[in-house]
C-alpha cells in the first residue's frame, strides 16, 4: 500500500460505505456463518448418533435446517450487530453501522435494523438498491432503523504498518546488497 | 643657627663649635654682601654700557674692541667646553661607582609598602577614563579568528567540572520551559517509522501479511466503491456535490461526495510520485 492510498484510506473513514465493500462483508458473513451452521449441524448429528439410541439424518430434514439457518444467522447478526455494531464481515472489511446521524449504534436501532433486515430479500433485492443509488448509501432496512454503514478500520495504523514495512524491506535490501556484491 | 640641642648629643668641644658657627656666619654675612656689590657693580657696567654705546664714535671702539678681544673670547669658550666635557665624564663615572650602591640600599618593599595604592587609584577617574576609550575601534583591531584559533578547545573542556555544571542546571525549569506539543507536531511519525529500527519493531509486533492483504483489500474495495458511486451519479445526472459522504456527526461537516472526490483527485499525484506498485 502507497502513501497514497494509506492518505485516501485515512481520508475515508466515517464516509458511508460503497456497494462493493458491504456486498464483500455480507458474503464473508454469508461464508461464516454457513460453514459454521453446518459444522455444528454435523457436529450435533454425529453426537446425537453416537450417544443417543436415535438415527437423525439432517439432509433430510430441509425445513429444520432452514428455520435453523434463519434462527442462527438472526442470533449471528443480532448479537454481532448490538454488541460490536458490525458483523465479522464487516469486520474483516472495516465497516460499521451506526445512527443515521454518526451517533454509536444503540440496541434500540439495532433491533429494528434485525428485524427489517429481511425486508432486503423479501422485496426481491430492490431493498438492497439504495446501497448503490442512494445518496447516503442506505438500503431499506437502514432507512427504516434509520442507520448508517461507514468505513471505519483503523487507517492510521494501517499506514503506520505499510511504512514500517517498507522500512524494513529497505534496510533488509540495503544489508543484502553488499554481501551479494 | 639654631645650637642648643644639637649641642646636647654632640660629642665635639663647645668651644670649637662657637668657633665654626663663628665662621661660618662672617663667611656668609661676607657672600651676601659680596653679591650685593657685585650686583650692583653689574648694573652699573650695564648702564655704563649703554652710556658709552649711546657716544659718538661708540660703534668703531666697539668693533675694535671686539677684534682685540675675539682671542681671548675663543680660547674661553674652548676651555668651558672642556671643563663641561670633562665635568660630565667626571659625574658620569661619579653616578656609576655611586648608584648601584644608593640603589643596593634602597628597601624597595619598603618603599612600595609606603606607597598608598588605594589612594592613588581613588584620585583616578575612572568613568573619564573609560569614555575615552573607543570600544569599537578597539573591538575592530582584535582579530577574533586568530584569538579563537589560540584557544585549546579539548584543554578548556577538560577544566570544565561537567558534574557540578549540571547539578546547578534546573531540569524541571528547562523540561517546563519545553513546548512538548510544538516539537510533537514538528516530528514527522511517518519519517520515524519507515526510516528507524522502531519501524521495524511496529513491523514485526503489528504487521503481517494477513494484515497487510487486509489493509490494502480494504483500500482497494473503497476505490471501486469510490468510482461505482461517481459513475452511478453520472448515469443518474445528479449534480455534483449533492450527496454527504458521510453522517454529519463523524464528517464534521455537510461535505458531499464530491468533495470526497476531490479530496481522492489531490491525492491522485502523490499516489503516482511514490513510485510504488501496490
Amino acid at each position: 500500500m502507497t502513501n497514497g492510498d494509506a492518505h485516501r484510506a485515512i481520508a475515508r473513514q466515517g464516509h458511508y460505505a460503497g456497494a462493493l465493500s458491504r456486498l464483500l462483508a455480507y458474503g464473508a458473513d454469508l461464508l461464516i456463518l454457513t460453514v459454521v451452521y453446518a459444522a455444528g449441524l454435523a457436529l450435533m448429528e454425529f453426537a446425537i448418533n453416537a450417544a443417543t439410541p436415535w438415527n437423525v439424518d439432517l439432509k433430510t430434514a430441509h425445513g429444520l435446517v432452514l428455520i435453523g439457518e434463519l434462527l442462527w444467522a438472526a442470533f449471528y447478526f443480532g448479537n454481532s450487530w448490538v454488541i460490536f455494531a458490525r458483523s465479522p464481515g464487516m469486520t474483516l472489511l472495516g465497516l460499521r453501522i451506526v445512527q443515521a446521524d454518526g451517533s454509536p449504534l444503540d440496541r434500540h436501532h439495532g433491533i429494528i435494523r434485525l428485524i427489517a433486515f429481511p425486508l432486503g430479500f423479501l422485496t426481491l433485492g430492490l431493498g438492497f438498491l439504495g446501497i448503490i443509488f442512494g445518496r447516503t448509501h442506505q438500503a431499506i432496512y437502514d432507512r427504516i432503523a434509520r442507520t448508517a454503514v461507514v468505513y471505519d478500520w483503523d487507517a492510521e495504523a494501517a499506514k503506520l504498518r505499510g511504512l514500517a514495512a517498507r522500512g524494513a524491506h529497505r534496510r533488509e535490501a540495503q544489508v543484502q546488497a553488499p554481501t551479494e556484491r | 643657627m639654631p645650637c642648643g640641642p644639637d649641642r646636647a648629643h654632640s660629642d665635639v668641644p663647645s668651644g670649637l663649635l662657637l668657633a665654626t658657627d663663628l665662621a661660618l656666619g662672617a663667611a656668609s654675612q661676607a657672600t651676601r654682601l659680596a653679591l650685593r656689590v657685585g650686583a650692583t657693580g653689574w648694573n652699573a657696567s650695564v648702564a655704563a654700557g649703554r652710556l658709552v654705546s649711546a657716544l659718538p664714535g661708540a660703534n668703531g671702539a666697539g668693533r675694535l674692541l671686539n677684534t682685540a678681544t675675539r682671542p681671548l673670547v675663543d680660547g674661553g669658550r674652548e676651555t668651558r667646553a672642556r671643563a663641561r666635557s670633562a665635568a660630565q665624564a667626571r659625574t658620569q663615572r661619579l653616578l656609576e661607582a655611586v648608584v648601584p650602591g644608593l640603589v643596593d640600599a634602597v628597601d624597595i618593599d619598603a618603599l612600595v609598602q609606603r606607597i598608598d595604592i588605594d589612594a592613588i587609584v581613588r584620585r583616578i577617574e575612572i568613568d573619564d577614563l573609560v569614555q575615552q576609550i573607543d570600544i569599537d575601534q578597539l573591538v575592530a583591531r582584535i582579530d577574533i579568528d586568530q584569538l579563537v584559533g589560540r584557544i585549546d578547545i579539548d584543554q578548556l573542556v577538560r577544566r570544565i567540572d561537567i558534574d557540578a555544571l549540571m547539578q546547578r542546571i534546573d531540569l524541571d525549569a528547562v523540561v517546563a520551559s519545553i513546548d512538548v506539543n510544538r516539537i510533537a507536531e514538528r516530528i514527522d511519525v511517518d519519517a520515524v517509522v519507515e526510516q528507524t529500527e522502531l519501524g521495524t519493531i511496529v513491523a514485526r509486533s503489528t504487521s503481517g501479511f494477513a494484515s497487510e492483504a487486509l489493509d490494502a483489500a480494504r483500500s482497494q474495495t473503497a476505490d471501486v466503491d469510490t468510482r461505482v458511486s461517481r459513475a452511478v451519479n453520472r448515469v443518474l445526472r445528479r449534480k455534483e456535490g449533492e450527496a454527504p459522504v458521510g453522517p454529519p456527526l463523524l464528517t464534521g461537516e455537510t461535505g458531499t461526495e464530491d468533495t470526497a472526490s476531490a479530496s481522492d483527485a489531490e491525492l491522485e499525484p502523490a499516489d503516482a510520485s511514490d513510485g510504488e506498485s501496490k
